[in-house]
Parts: structure tokens; C-alpha cells; sequence
């Protein structure tokens, strides 16, 4: 069963949810800027799925993320988002699970710049509500 | 939700691990009270007897070493899982000709909803000692035996 994080806009009285789930698929693309290599396997990969309807505030849709580890980072899987308060773009990996998926819907809610803190961060517009 | 089956050639039974996310307050974290903030995290529970018959409990993972005892820190989900899976098999005793596959389902629910059903059973922390035997010897945490019974996350 997956978790719904609904997303509140109180400027717009709308909302938005993003949805976690974790499953165990064979992967056969890879993510854009993915440090490590291809999954070129047919070995099954546990790992957690974020999707979303909601759209950028430019209309554009959202691509699915997949994270299989702690230490895939929001920003090109390099690095935390500019929300880790006192160590903004930390290079950590993320403490728990929790931390991670903060991070991530900080991201969806914010968006980022085009090569923010570092090359190879593809932009993403903030959500539109 | 990820759903892996577990075959035992010898008995022509299959047993299942399931692994999925969950979200709920729980009332202590790494050994501490509760600050009331919201968590989220994995419960991994199995249908797989002990060798004693009885059933394991569903373990919380939060993170990558909530897991089993005797295995090394794993790097992703992907190993967690699998030591989850061989820590199953290998302790209740099903090494013989086992295999295993595994298929995923997906589906959502508010966060109300998953939050109600799951309070009453989520409620021990990482380093809890109140569950069966098995997990007193691990470090992972635990839910009881009792609660893992009535679990939302049993099959079906």
C-alpha cells in the first residue's frame, strides 16, 4: 500500500498529494543524471517510487522518481535540497526514511534551479496549485 | 508494496514477504520519546513459520541498519530486502530448495485512513524488546508478537 502526502496551498485553497510507494520491480531505464551504472539487469531492485499528478507551475508534468538508496540525493542524487536546514546541499546521505522523503516533497513544493549547487541538476519549476 | 514469494519445493507451499511504506506517530524513536512528529518507514513481515511454528513479528525499518542481525550494513533497499528475505528462510529452516520471486503491486489511500488503522499496531521503537524470542536476539526493531497477528500488512 502506497502513502498519499498531501500538499496544502493555503494562498490558493487547493491541494496536491504526492504519492510514495515501495516496490520490487525489474528496472529497465535509468534515472537522468544517475551516478552509477545502467540498469542493464534482470535481478529484481526493491526501491521506492514517487509519482505525482500535480504539474509544474509552468504545466509541465513531473516525471516519476525512483530512489533505491539513502544516498540518492534530490538534486541529481548528489545533493540534499536547499531545505536541510543548517546544511543546505549537504552531501550526507539521508538519516532515515523520513528525512528523505521530507526532502524530496520540500523539492516537488519548491523546485530548484538548473545546475542549483553543482552540474548536471536538471531544472524543476515549483508546483502549481 | 513489494510482494515476494517464497516457494518450498519439499512441502509444495508458498509463503510470502511482504515489504511496504507506511506512515504513523510512533511513541518512541531510536530510544527516545515520541517528539509527535509524523514518520514514515518501512514494515517488512513475512507468512513464513519459525521453526518453532509460531510467526515472526513485522519488523520497522526507518533505516538502512534496522537490519537483521549477523548481516553487514546494507547500501540499498534492494540488499535490505534480500537480507530480510534469507534471515526469514534461513532461520525458520526452509533452506532446502527454496526460491523466491517477487511482484509488486500499487495502490494509495489518504494518510488519515493509513494513520487510523495503523496506530494501534505500530507502536514499538527501534530498540524495542517486547516482541518474541526471534527478535530479542536482533537488533531491529520489532512490533509483538501479538500486534504483528492483527497487522494491516498480513497477506491479502
Amino acid at each position: 500500500m502506497a502513502i498519499n502526502i498531501s500538499i496544502y496551498s493555503n494562498a490558493n485553497a487547493s491541494s496536491n498529494s504526492v504519492v510514495f510507494d515501495f516496490v520490487g520491480d525489474v528496472l529497465a531505464a535509468n534515472y537522468d543524471g544517475y551516478p552509477y551504472s545502467p540498469a542493464n539487469t534482470s535481478s529484481v531492485e526493491y526501491y521506492f517510487k514517487i509519482t505525482t499528478s500535480a504539474r509544474q507551475d509552468n504545466s509541465v508534468a513531473y516525471p516519476a522518481k525512483v530512489v533505491r538508496s539513502l544516498d540518492e540525493l534530490v538534486l541529481n542524487r548528489q545533493k540534499q535540497s536547499r531545505n536541510s536546514y543548517g546544511d543546505p546541499y549537504s552531501t550526507n546521505a539521508y538519516s532515515d526514511i523520513k528525512s528523505m522523503i521530507v526532502d524530496y516533497v520540500w523539492d516537488y513544493i519548491n523546485g530548484h534551479d538548473a545546475n542549483e549547487s553543482g552540474t548536471g541538476v536538471t531544472v524543476q519549476r515549483p508546483m502549481r496549485f | 508494496m513489494a510482494r515476494i514469494s517464497v516457494y518450498q519445493e519439499e512441502t509444495n507451499r508458498t509463503y510470502l514477504v511482504i515489504a511496504e511504506i507506511a506512515t504513523a506517530v510512533m511513541d518512541r524513536v531510536d530510544g527516545a520519546p515520541s517528539d509527535g512528529d509524523v514518520d514514515y518507514y518501512l514494515r517488512i513481515s513475512t507468512t513464513i513459520p519459525k521453526a518453532d511454528g509460531s510467526s515472526w513479528p513485522t519488523y520497522i525499518v526507518r533505516k538502512l541498519t534496522d537490519n537483521p542481525t549477523g548481516y553487514s550494513t546494507p547500501s540499498t533497499f534492494t540488499e535490505l530486502v534480500n537480507q530480510y528475505i534469507a534471515y526469514f528462510v534461513t532461520s525458520s529452516e526452509l533452506t532446502q530448495s527454496s526460491s523466491s520471486s517477487s511482484s509488486s503491486s500499487s495502490s494509495s489511500s489518504s494518510l488519515s485512513s493509513e494513520s487510523s488503522s495503523s496506530d494501534s499496531s505500530e507502536s514499538s521503537s527501534s530498540d524495542s524488546s517486547e516482541s518474541s524470542s526471534s527478535s530479542s536476539s536482533s537488533s531491529i526493531s520489532s512490533e509483538s508478537s501479538s500486534s504483528s497477528s492483527s497487522s494491516s500488512s498480513s497477506p491479502g
